[in-house]
C-alpha cells in the first residue's frame, strides 16, 4: 500500500512538472513542440506503467495470505463437534428426520408381527427394518461420525504434505506470477487495453487458488449439514438414488482435500524430474516463459472439478 | 526497478523544462533530419504510437523466432516425454504410498484367511473368500511392483507413440502450424501498420515528390498514398492490435499448455498407481479403482492420440492439392495505386489443422471415456 501511495505521489509531481510545461511560454514558443510533447509522452509512459502497477497489485491481492498460509488452507476441515453453528444446522436436520425414522421402525415392526405372510415378504421387511434402525443410529451420531472421518481426511492430508517442501509449489506460483507480470507490464506500457489481457491468466493462478480451496470448505460444510437427509433418503429404495448422489459428494469433496495434497507432491516431482529447458520458451527481448509451471497451477484449480466430474456412481 | 524508471521520467521531464539543453537537442535532432522531422515532431502522438509499436512487434518477433525454433526442433520429444519413474523424487514418494497400502492388503489377507480357515460354513461363501483371497494376493504382489510396471506401461506408450510419429508427417503438421502462428504475426503487423498510418503521413508529408524510374511500369506512388492516408481519417488505436494478439497467444498457448497438462496429470495418476491397485481389489471400491485406472491409461496414451493426430493432419495436408490449398485461404490481393500488395496468405486448411491439433487429442480422450466394462 505503502509503494502504491509513493508512486502515486511521484507520478502527481510528473504530472504538475507537464502541466507547467504544456502551459507556459517560458521554454517553448512553438505550441506541439518538444516540451509538449514530452510531457504528453511521459504521461502516456506514466499511465501505461501505473495501470500495471495497479492491476497487478489488485489482481494478486491474496497472494501473501496464500503464501504463509497454503498448507493450513488445504488441511482446514470444518468441525461438526467443534463448532456450535454447524452442531445447531445439523441438529434441526437430525431433529427433523428422527420422527420419520420412529414412524418407519414402528409401521415396519407392526407389519412383520400383525400383517406379512409370505417368506419373501419377510425378510425384505426385516431387511428395511435393520436399515432404518442402523440409519437412526448413525443420524442420532452424525456430528460425530463427520467429526471422525474429516479429522482422518485431515491427518491423512498432513501425512502427504509432510513428504514434500510446499514452498517448492508457492516458488513455482511466484514464478509464473512474475514473468507474467513483466509481459504485463511491458504490454500496458505499449497500451493499458493489451495489458488487461494478461491480468487475468495472474488472477486466475491467485484467485483460482483460493476459490477451489474455499469453495471445497464451504460445499463440505453444506454436506455436512445435510448429511442426516442423505443418509435418510439412502435408507430407502425409492430415494436411494438421491442419497448416493449427496453421499458420493461427500465423500468426494472430502478427498479433494488429499487429491491437493498429491497434486503439491506431484507438482514438485515434476519440476525436480523435468529435464533441462522442457516447456521452456527463452525469448531475447521478453522474459522466459515456463509453461510446465504454468500448466502446475493450472491443474491445481481444474484438478478437483475433474475429479468430481469423473467419479460417480461409486457407492453400491 | 520502479525506482528508476520514475527517476529517469523526472530527469526527462526536468531536462525538457531547461531551455539550454532542449536548444541544444533540438538542434541535434534538426542536425539528423533535416528534411524529414521538424523539432516538435521526435515526440509526438504519432511517434510514440509508431515506437510502441515497433517495440511490441520486436518482442513478439523474437517470442516467435523461439517458438517456433522449439516447436520445430522439440514437439516429438515434449509428446514422447513420460515421468522418469526411476529418479530418486518419484521413487520416494511412490515408495511411501506403497508403504501406506501394503499393511491393509496384510490384514485383509490375514482376515480372509482366518476367513475360509474358521468360519464360513457355505460353499458359495467359501468360493467368494477365495476368489477374494487370491485378488488380494495378486493386489499385494501388483502394487509392490508398481515402479517395474509404470515403467514397462510408459515405455509401451513411448514405443508405439514413436513408431506412429516416425511416418514422417510430424514434419508438415509442424510446418503448418508454424506458418499459422506467423500469419497471426502479420496480422498484428498489419493491424498496427492500420494503427500508424498518420505516423506514415507525418514522414512522408516532409518527403519531396518521388520520380517514377525510367520503364517501370506500376512503380511506388508516394503521392497517392499520402492522399490515401490524409483521405482515410484512420486514427491510430493501438487496440487494433488486440484479437491478433489474442489469436497468437491462443495458438501458441493452447498447444503447449495441453502437453504440459497431460505431463502433470501423468505424473498425478502414476503416484496413485498403488492405491488404484488397492480399489480394485475389493468389490465395494472396484469402480473407484475402475475409474482410476482409465484415467492413468487414457492420460497416458494421451501422447499417442497426439501423434495420430499429427501424422493424420500432416497425410492430410500433403495430399491436399497445392490448387485448393491456395484457393481456400484469406489473402491481400488488393493493392494502393502502385503500392506492392501486403504479402498475406492464411488458408483454410491452416486453420483447421490448427483446429484439429487442439481439438483431435481432446475428442480422442473423450471417445474413450468409460472404456472398461462395468
Amino acid at each position: 500500500m505503502r509503494k502504491i501511495a509513493v508512486l502515486v505521489a511521484w507520478l502527481l509531481l510528473i504530472a504538475a512538472i507537464n502541466f507547467i510545461l504544456l502551459n507556459t511560454d517560458a521554454v517553448s514558443t512553438v505550441k506541439g513542440g518538444w516540451t509538449t510533447n514530452l510531457a504528453g509522452a511521459s504521461i502516456t509512459v506514466g499511465k501505461g506503467y501505473l495501470f500495471s502497477r495497479v492491476g497487478y497489485s489488485y489482481a494478486t491481492r491474496y497472494k501473501s495470505l496464500l503464501r504463509d498460509n497454503l498448507l493450513d488452507f488445504i488441511s482446514m476441515n470444518p468441525s461438526p463437534v467443534g463448532s456450535a453453528s454447524l452442531r445447531s444446522a445439523m441438529g434441526f436436520f437430525i431433529h427433523l428426520i428422527q420422527p420419520f425414522y420412529a414412524i418407519g421402525i414402528i409401521v415396519t415392526s407392526f407389519y412383520i408381527i400383525f400383517v406379512s405372510a409370505s417368506p419373501g415378504n419377510r425378510y425384505n421387511v426385516k431387511s428395511m427394518l435393520t436399515k432404518l434402525l442402523a440409519g437412526m443410529v448413525v443420524i442420532s451420531l452424525s456430528p460425530a461420525i463427520l467429526e471422525l472421518f474429516l479429522s482422518v481426511s485431515g491427518v491423512l492430508t498432513g501425512v502427504i504434505l509432510g513428504l514434500t517442501d510446499a514452498n517448492i509449489f508457492l516458488d513455482v506460483m511466484d514464478n509464473v506470477l512474475e514473468s507474467l507480470d513483466a509481459i504485463f507490464m511491458m504490454l500496458s506500457l505499449v497500451d493499458p487495453s493489451l495489458g488487461f489481457h494478461i491480468m487475468l491468466p495472474i488472477m486466475f493462478i491467485v484467485w483460482g487458488i483460493f476459490s477451489i480451496i474455499f469453495l471445497r470448505y464451504a460445499i463440505v460444510t453444506m454436506l455436512c449439514i445435510i448429511f442426516p437427509l442423505a443418509v435418510f433418503l439412502y435408507s430407502f429404495e425409492f430415494t436411494k438414488p438421491l442419497g448416493r448422489n449427496m453421499l458420493e459428494q461427500m465423500i468426494l469433496w472430502t478427498a479433494i482435500q488429499e487429491l491437493n495434497a498429491v497434486v503439491i507432491v506431484a507438482i514438485t516431482v515434476v519440476l525436480a524430474t523435468r529435464p533441462e529447458n522442457f516447456m521452456v520458451i527463452k525469448p531475447l527481448l521478453t522474459p522466459n516463459f515456463d509453461l510446465l509451471a504454468l500448466a502446475s497451477c493450472t491443474v491445481f484449480i481444474v484438478a478437483p472439478l475433474m475429479v468430481v466430474r469423473l467419479f460417480r456412481n461409486f457407492l453400491p | 526497478m520502479d525506482k528508476k524508471i520514475i527517476t529517469l521520467l523526472v530527469i526527462l521531464a526536468l531536462a525538457a523544462s531547461n531551455p539550454a539543453a532542449g536548444a541544444s537537442v533540438k538542434g541535434k535532432v534538426k542536425d539528423i533530419g533535416a528534411n524529414y522531422w521538424k523539432s516538435g515532431d521526435l515526440l509526438s502522438e504519432e511517434m510514440l504510437d509508431a515506437g510502441r509499436s515497433v517495440i511490441l512487434l520486436a518482442a513478439g518477433y523474437s517470442f516467435l523466432i523461439e517458438a517456433t525454433s522449439d516447436l520445430a526442433s522439440n514437439i516429438t520429444g515434449h509428446i514422447l516425454r513420460n515421468p522418469p519413474v526411476y529418479s530418486e523424487g518419484f521413487r520416494g514418494m511412490i515408495g511411501f504410498f506403497i508403504g501406506l497400502i501394503q499393511p491393509f492388503y496384510i490384514i485383509a489377507i490375514i482376515l480372509t484367511a482366518f476367513y475360509i480357515m474358521f468360519v464360513s460354513d457355505s460353499y458359495v461363501q467359501r468360493s467368494r473368500a477365495k476368489s477374494m483371497l487370491a485378488k488380494l494376493v495378486v493386489g499385494l504382489i501388483i502394487t509392490s511392483f508398481s515402479l517395474p510396471l509404470l515403467w514397462a506401461f510408459f515405455g509401451m506408450s513411448e514405443a508405439v507413440t514413436a513408431s506412429i510419429l516416425s511416418q514422417g508427417m510430424v514434419d508438415r503438421a509442424v510446418e503448418e502450424y508454424n506458418a499459422a502462428l506467423w500469419s497471426s504475426y502479420k496480422l498484428l503487423v498489419f493491424s498496427l501498420v492500420l494503427s500508424n498510418l498518420q505516423f506514415a503521413n507525418q514522414f512522408l508529408k516532409n518527403l519531396p515528390k518521388a520520380a517514377p524510374p525510367d520503364g517501370a511500369g506500376d512503380t511506388v506512388n508516394v503521392e497517392a498514398f499520402k492522399n490515401f492516408v490524409k483521405t482515410a481519417k484512420i486514427k491510430g488505436d493501438l487496440r487494433r492490435s488486440i484479437p491478433p494478439l489474442l489469436l497468437f497467444g491462443m495458438l501458441f498457448v493452447g498447444m503447449y499448455m495441453l502437453i504440459s497438462i497431460r505431463y502433470v496429470m501423468v505424473m498425478i495418476w502414476a503416484l496413485m498407481f498403488p492405491l488404484m491397485v488397492f480399489f480394485l481389489s475389493f468389490n465395494a471400491t472396484r469402480r473407484i479403482g475402475r475409474t482410476m485406472m482409465e484415467q492413468t491409461l487414457l492420460w497416458t496414451v494421451l501422447q499417442t492420440f497426439y501423434a495420430i493426430t499429427f501424422t493424420a493432419v500432416g497425410a492430410a495436408l500433403t495430399i491436399t492439392p497445392p490448387h485448393m490449398y491456395n484457393a481456400y485461404a484469406i489473402q491481400y490481393s488488393g493493392s494502393f495505386e502502385g503500392v506492392p500488395q501486403l504479402l498475406f496468405h492464411f488458408s483454410f486448411f491452416t486453420g483447421v489443422a490448427c483446429m484439429v491439433l487442439y481439438l483431435g487429442p481432446i475428442v480422442l480422450f473423450n471417445l474413450f471415456q468409460k472404456l472398461f466394462p462395468p
